[in-house]
């Protein structure tokens, strides 16, 4: 068991949901969150601070491949407890292509209650509003945006933020995404913004 | 609890507990994510009655930290009852720096009013709300105005203030004038005068709504569509001073309180007090700019000269 003794519930976790909701209110801003935990492989530590800041025993999440010792990791740091993609509030995936199946099935909630749609924390390699090789370039419009704003993510598929993108069409319905980094970097999705790929993957 | 004993405060930094705190947290989030729809939140016991500002603190306490500098106005002024005890309230339980000046404060609250003075990015203005729903008005069930929300099916809204123009002449609505966000859904800014309306339109800084009798969360991103609904032939107005000035300051491009006197005389004076201080003591604040302000502006050319100041910014 892995009890992080050293993060500050209190006041690391205010300090990480200010840094959360000014992404999520910004879309296209990237922040950088940082802590001194011991972590959990192969998540990033952002991934784990999100969960540190939001998650508590009324909500439930899901680990990509049900991976035992992430979920224990989870119950042990925050109370909240597993549950199947479909149910999860929390959908804890990587950016392959594999997990293109779970985003699809993921809560989108209601019209009366379209709140009810999960949180997805996709972890990418690197997110950078610089041009990186290889990367994907997303254009980001909407509420929170002046204009339009361009981020590029390296480490996810974009057959996968295809399936984000679509999932969120049908507006207010839809999932609100966070993308981290293994810098700790943080970049929000919420569903009220378009996003689209003008090219597929970046060369350089 | 015993006190001195098992723990060394009272109470939960920032009194609420770090449960609830999350789940105002994620529920602020989600608000966010769906601009101008209302979410549900579990609106905790405080030490003041709900529908006394309960919604403005827990958004307040679920987002404020150590570093954060706090001010609270109502109506417009730092120095009114309301205003001083839950600024009380919240130093006395988060021990952060409260501030009289717009500026230079990270997050304020609010009641009733936006400040005459423009905010930037790294602000956050919260509102407490009375009322959050605008479609209460036309239809009295939550389960019928949320399927209506949920439908954009605003006809009876459109109808009231149709049947309010036959009957009246005008759109009768002086505060919390109903909006459209984000295109989607119909709001309530709260009530705040029709002269702060335009402001909530593509705003740099975050505003996040409360309603804790009500217990309802909303938010307005930065850069968000917010159109006060209005007609092809009958528009949107924002209040007409009609070229009366502040007695205290000569100033005339602000939201202006009437006073009134023993013996039945009125004056006018500012409403925003921190705005108003700055007017008399220090150098003319920029204040917020959009078209309805610019067009009284100009109504007003004739009459007097505005100081260059005023149209700030753009």
């Amino acid at each position: 068991m892995i009890k992080e003794t050293n993060y500050d519930k209190v006041f690391q976790s205010q300090e990480h949901f200010r840094l959360i909701m000014d992404s999520m209110a910004n879309p296209g801003k990237l922040n950088r969150l940082k802590a001194d935990i011991h972590g959990i492989s192969p998540l990033n530590n952002a991934s784990i601070l999100i969960g540190f800041a939001l998650m508590n025993s009324d909500v439930t999440f899901f680990i990509q491949d049900h991976d035992e010792d992430i979920t224990d990791y989870f119950i042990d740091n925050t109370s909240a407890k597993p549950a199947s993609a479909e149910k999860a509030d929390f959908l804890y995936l990587s950016g392959k292509k594999a997990n293109i199946g779970a985003v699809e099935i993921a809560k989108e909630g209601s019209l009366e209650y379209p709140e009810k749609g999960a949180f997805l924390v996709l972890e990418a390699e690197r997110i950078s509003e610089q041009i990186l090789e290889g990367s994907v370039e997303l254009v980001l419009k909407g509420p929170g945006v002046n204009g339009s704003k361009k981020v590029f993510v390296l480490g996810v598929s974009p057959e996968l933020l295809q399936i984000v993108s679509l999932k969120n069409k049908e507006y207010p319905l839809g999932v609100d995404t966070l993308l981290t980094d293994e810098e700790g970097q943080l970049l929000c999705l919420p569903r009220s913004n378009q996003f689209f790929m003008p090219n597929n993957l970046i060369k350089i | 609890m015993v006190e001195g004993k098992k723990f060394i405060n009272k109470f939960n930094y920032a009194f609420i507990d770090e449960s609830t705190k999350k789940e105002i947290r994620r529920k602020l989030l989600k608000a966010i994510c769906i601009p101008g729809y209302q979410v549900p939140y579990s609106s905790p016991e405080m030490p003041i009655a709900r529908g006394w500002g309960t919604g403005g603190l827990h958004v307040t306490l679920a987002i404020i930290g150590k570093n954060d500098i706090f001010k609270i106005i109502d109506q417009g002024s730092d120095a009114s009852v309301n205003a001083c005890n839950l600024r009380d309230f919240v130093q006395s339980t988060t021990d952060c720096e409260t501030t009289f000046e717009t500026q230079k404060a990270t997050i304020i609250q609010t009641r009733h009013r936006i400040t005459e003075e423009v905010l930037h990015e790294n602000q956050i203005m919260v509102f407490q709300v009375p009322q959050p729903e605008p479609l209460r008005g036309v239809e009295r069930y939550e389960r019928k105005t949320r399927q209506m929300h949920a439908e954009a099916n605003y006809a009876k809204m459109w109808v009231s203030l149709y049947e309010s123009y036959v009957k009246y002449g005008d759109i009768m609505r002086g505060a919390g004038y109903p909006v459209k966000v984000n295109q989607r859904y119909i709001m309530s800014p709260s009530p705040i005068p029709r002269w702060d309306i335009p402001n909530l339109n593509h705003a740099k800084c975050l505003y996040l709504f409360g309603a804790g009798r009500e217990k309802r969360l909303y938010a307005v991103p930065p850069f968000t569509n917010v159109e006060p609904l209005e007609f092809e032939d009958v528009k949107f107005k924002i209040e007409d001073f009609n070229g009366i000035a502040c007695d205290l300051s000569g100033e005339k491009v602000a939201f202006l309180d009437e006073l009134y006197h023993a013996g039945g005389s009125t004056s006018h004076v500012v409403n925003d007090s921190d705005f108003l201080d700055k007017l008399i003591h220090e150098k003319r604040p920029y204040q917020w700019s959009n078209k309805y302000l610019q067009e009284k502006i100009q109504e007003k050319e004739g009459e007097f000269t505005p100081k260059k100041d005023v149209i700030n910014g753009k």
